[in-house]
């Protein structure tokens, strides 16, 4: 599936979203629970071999990649 | 920033296993994918996860299958049953030739097909048990070699298959 820039950004940003939801998920859920973890490595995979994506995360402004906390 | 996966815990694994068959179910794949790979990093070995990836990957056929048919006769490489190898591997040719159909390379569906054949046959004679699944998949490949217009068309006209693995 090819994304222009600016979709490739905003998908950038809600997988980045995820990440801290499932992180905050793992935390909170039962330890025998993987759906977590299985989720978050799945956002990894797309934010680290997805072409456009990697494109797009490079990209982004520092300030944007600080999930909070 | 940087992204970095999670190792899984060792007690979650079967439960992880059965989430990448729900999503396989589910007809998303590359999630079930991930899963079985996250199961593989913790052990290597498991045949289950191994078995559920290549038929992950078989199922992305229709829209990846330059870059991932090696990669799915790879996982089913590491099954153990010689029966399951040779099933499997099957498998993955149908998948491949039915691929091959619908992006219009008739030859290239007609020599999937017959690699499949092929390996369908070698797994009736290992099969376990009453399993009727190979026989099943060959005659399913008998029919459309012998059914599709486009398959009985080209098959009369000699050609060399050309396959596009990709790189």
């Amino acid at each position: 599936m090819e994304l222009d820039a600016a979709l490739a950004d905003e998908a950038v940003a809600a997988y980045e979203e995820a990440l801290g939801c499932f992180e905050e998920a793992a935390k909170l859920g039962p330890v025998e629970e993987p759906g977590p973890v299985l989720h978050f490595n799945r956002c990894v995979r797309a934010l680290t071999t997805h072409p456009e994506l990697v494109r797009a995360a490079a990209a982004r402004p520092q300030q944007r990649l600080d999930l909070g906390g | 920033m940087s992204y970095a996966l999670k190792p899984l815990v060792a007690r979650n694994l079967d439960a992880a296993l059965a989430l990448a068959k729900h999503y396989r179910d589910l007809n998303q794949p590359e999630e079930a994918e991930s899963i079985c790979r996250d199961v593989l990093a913790v052990s290597p070995n498991a045949e289950d996860a191994w078995r559920t990836l290549g038929l992950a990957l078989t199922d992305r056929f229709p829209v990846a299958w330059m870059t991932i048919f090696d990669e799915a006769c790879a996982a089913f490489a590491k099954l153990s049953s010689e029966y399951e190898r040779a099933y499997y591997t099957g498998i993955a040719w149908e998948r491949y030739a039915k691929a091959q159909l619908e992006s219009g390379r008739a030859h290239n569906a007609i020599h999937a097909f017959e690699e499949a054949l092929e390996r369908f046959e070698q797994a009736e004679k290992f099969t376990p048990g009453d399993e009727p699944n190979p026989i099943l998949h060959y005659n399913r490949c008998v029919r459309a070699l012998t059914t599709y217009p486009e398959l009985v068309r080209a098959s009369g006209v000699p050609h060399q298959p050309e396959y596009e693995f990709g790189d």
